[in-house]
């Protein structure tokens, strides 16, 4: 007897939890089918349309048979085409400050040199005297220096506009090493004084914009925010050539009175507004 | 008919330099010309520089240097370089030859040294000929002299020679 109850009441157990488990299973699949149908909803991709500007657009720049030196020219190319720093004040002002300082012969003495004094006697029996050093050439310390403030400015973010007030600052501070641009010198002006009156010569059409003189007048103070103009330089001047050099007694450069010429063509050239002829 | 032709063997000089005295700094620059074929040196040039500055700058200015040397008290106020001078030196006067330079420092030399450095120019010419100097020596110009001491060396800073 007892064996049949417990039986009875296993299989009865047994059945009740088969049809449980069915309706469990059931019930799973659909809710997963429903969570299934709100998640995927496939939307069409919408297309978007982009129109650019493809009008043409002519670019004009200077020709590189302006510049000597290849040195010039490449800085030209890196700043100007590569760069597209095109805007119209900026580019004429670059290329007069390039072509000055790429036709120069001037010269600074080398930081490891000796003189020595030289005194020598020609075949008549006339003596020559001379110190021999050696010197850097200015127009491959400017082209170095120029790319080394380029390289720095990959490294370090400066605005577009910072960028070229600041390469244009940069030249316009070099600009008294020139020699041959003294016989615009009018008396005897100080470093500075001489900086910015050829700077606004040679930066005429700069004048709306005063921030180049701004950075140049930081660049003299020694501005905590361009002390790198100075690092950079003093690099520059690391790994310069050297050549040799004679100087026999100091050179002159005498300011050329324009008023005695006679013809109005050599006026208009040696006329000291326009710098640009240089 | 394979031969080494040098361009400019006719400009390039080897300046070598020898030490008379090293408290006066007086140096003895001799100028060779090297022929590239045979090897053999030929003098062309010989100078005296004190410190920095070039004092003589042809054999017969150097010639003349030296006999001032030997001569010492026996010269006169017709010497070209070096004058002979007393001073005194520990409330002795004591004899010398003295030598202005362009800088405006006076320099001294003692009996001593003086024959010190007629040995030592004796002994650095030796072994050369002398005709080719005379015969050919070269006229230099302030820039080649300048182009020879910058190939050299002289010119650098704070060589150790």
């Amino acid at each position: 007897m007892y064996f049949v109850l417990i039986g009875t009441v296993i299989i009865i157990v047994f059945i009740v939890y088969i049809y449980k488990k069915d309706v469990d299973d059931e019930e799973k699949e659909e809710f997963e089918d429903s969570v299934k149908n709100e998640l995927v909803q496939p939307e069409k991709s919408k297309e978007i349309i982009l129109y650019f500007n493809t009008d043409l657009v002519k670019i004009s720049f200077y020709s590189l048979d302006l510049f000597k030196y290849y040195g010039a020219k490449n800085i030209y190319k890196k700043i100007v085409v590569e760069k597209l720093y095109i805007d119209e004040p900026f580019h004429t002002s670059l290329v007069k400050l390039l072509q000055i300082f790429d036709k120069t012969q001037s010269w600074i003495k080398s930081k490891n040199t000796k003189e020595i004094r030289l005194k020598i006697r020609k075949k008549n029996g006339n003596f020559e005297e001379g110190t021999s050093f050696k010197v850097y050439s200015i127009s491959e310390i400017i082209v170095d220096f120029l790319d080394n403030i380029l390289e720095y400015f990959n490294r370090n973010l400066y605005s577009k506009e910072d960028q070229k007030n600041i390469i244009l600052a940069a030249l316009v501070w070099k600009i008294d090493l020139v020699e041959e641009l003294k016989y615009i010198w009018i008396e005897n002006l100080s470093d500075t004084g001489l900086r910015e009156y050829l700077g606004k010569k040679i930066l005429k059409h700069q004048d709306v914009n005063y921030d180049v003189f701004r950075i140049l007048r930081m660049i003299e103070n020694k501005h905590v925010n361009v002390q790198f103009v100075f690092k950079v330089y003093d690099n520059t001047l690391c790994s310069q050539q050297e050549y040799p050099y004679v100087s026999k007694g100091k050179e002159e450069y005498k300011k050329f009175n324009i008023d005695n010429l006679p013809n109005k063509n050599m006026k208009q050239l040696m006329s000291i507004d326009d710098v640009s002829v240089y | 008919m394979d031969e080494i032709i040098d361009v400019y063997e006719e400009n390039k000089i080897i300046v070598s330099g020898v030490i008379l005295n090293y408290d006066k700094n007086i140096k003895l620059l001799r100028g060779f010309e090297q022929n590239s074929i045979s090897k053999k040196r030929y003098m062309r040039n010989v100078v005296i520089m004190i410190g920095d500055e070039f004092i003589t700058s042809n054999i017969a200015d150097t010639m003349l240097f030296k006999e001032e040397l030997v001569l010492f008290n026996y010269g006169d106020k017709q010497n070209k370089y070096l004058f002979p001078s007393s001073r005194t030196i520990e409330k002795e006067s004591v004899s010398s030859l003295s030598i202005t330079l362009g800088d405006g420092s006076v320099i001294h030399i003692s009996r001593s040294e003086a024959k010190a450095m007629v040995g030592l120019w004796n002994m650095s010419l030796q072994g050369y000929s002398f005709t080719r100097l005379l015969e050919f020596e070269k006229e230099q110009t302030l820039e080649t002299w300048t182009v020879a001491l910058e190939n050299n060396g002289y010119l650098q800073l704070d060589k150790p020679e």
